[in-house]
């Protein structure tokens, strides 16, 4: 059975509610196998990563966006639909919940539907910036993380 | 499904990419000014999103020669482009979107690197007039230098006074 055509306001109505980070607004648009991935650090960004079902990208709505976001607005800068996907280009605009800073970055996101419900979420971000933000000053990529560990092991 | 310079471009789905987007992508991926010339409008915009401080292939360009400059000898100095791969590509009249994996060999080390990308393209009249780039920077970056990112260490400025004297 062909999916019915995705309309626009379908996708802007389920980002508002993944903007809200509300399980309730956004618990209607995830089906149950609904697959979520968000390039990104995992050890600096813990809310990067993949995500399976609907109740583990719930999970990462109401505590692991929470973790490193107070607030979080989307305003979307360009919108592509065919069939059943969209492509979306936004800013976001972020309040960092431990310094109060507000971070702004670029992202992406590819979404598939069925059904009217999201089954893929594929997402992509400015991530070097957002991290550069998120410690609170401009990072020297040339410097090797291991170079700086603790040397507290002994070879013999 | 990955694009060569012979390939007839298609995504994950096999659906194949219009003449249009096609030629484009083809010129892009030569990195060929003559065919990139024939693609980019005049007053293209362009914008690849990164720290453009530490590679300068990242960026805002404007305009057709701009961009030639851009993708066909500075890019190449970086990077030797061997693979593209179409995982989606969703169409609206002349504005595309595509999410898809790059492939790279890196010039100076020869080392692989592979990142994925999300493309937002604008044409007019059957030639690029908007072009912008988001990708996972903070994975590229470390394929780029070779190494993990230690966040602690703090880009240090230069004086601004340091030159004063020459």
């Amino acid at each position: 059975m062909m999916d019915e055509p995705l309309s626009r306001s379908t996708v802007e109505a389920f980002y508002a509610a993944y903007a809200s980070r509300d399980p309730i607004r956004v618990a209607p648009f995830l089906a149950d196998d609904v697959e979520w991935h968000l390039a990104g650090p995992v050890d600096l960004i813990p809310f990067c990563g993949y995500r399976r079902g609907r109740e583990a990208v719930i999970d990462y709505l109401a505590r692991g966006v929470p973790s490193v976001f107070a607030g979080m607005r989307f305003e979307l800068d360009d919108l592509v639909i065919e069939g059943s996907r969209a492509g979306l280009f936004s800013k976001v605009s972020a309040v960092q919940n431990t310094s109060g800073r507000v971070i702004h970055y670029r992202c992406a996101h590819f979404i598939t539907f069925r059904a009217g419900k999201v089954v893929s979420l594929q997402g992509l971000s400015d991530t070097f910036d957002m991290v550069e933000q998120v410690v609170g000053h401009r990072i020297d990529a040339y410097h090797d993380a291991q170079s700086t560990m603790p040397t507290d092991l002994v070879t013999v | 499904v990955n694009a060569t310079l012979d390939h007839n471009f298609a995504d994950a789905t096999g659906r194949v990419l219009p003449p249009w987007l096609a030629t484009y992508y083809r010129a892009y991926l030569s990195r060929d000014a003559k065919a990139l010339a024939a693609v980019l409008h005049e007053d293209v915009e362009w914008c690849i999103r990164g720290p453009v401080d530490q590679f300068d292939f990242y960026g805002v360009r404007r305009g057709r020669e701009a961009v030639i400059e851009l993708v066909a000898r500075i890019i190449p100095c970086y990077l030797h482009l061997t693979a593209f791969t179409f995982d989606a590509v969703l169409i609206e009249g002349e504005h595309a979107a595509v999410y898809g994996r790059l492939r790279a060999r890196q010039r100076d080390t020869g080392r692989l690197i592979c990142f994925r990308v999300a493309q937002n393209l604008r044409f007019r009249g059957g030639k690029l007039i908007s072009f912008s780039v988001i990708s996972d920077t903070f994975d590229a970056v470390e394929q780029m230098v070779g190494h993990p990112i230690d966040v602690t260490r703090e880009m240090q400025s230069v004086p601004e006074d340091m030159f004063s004297e020459l």
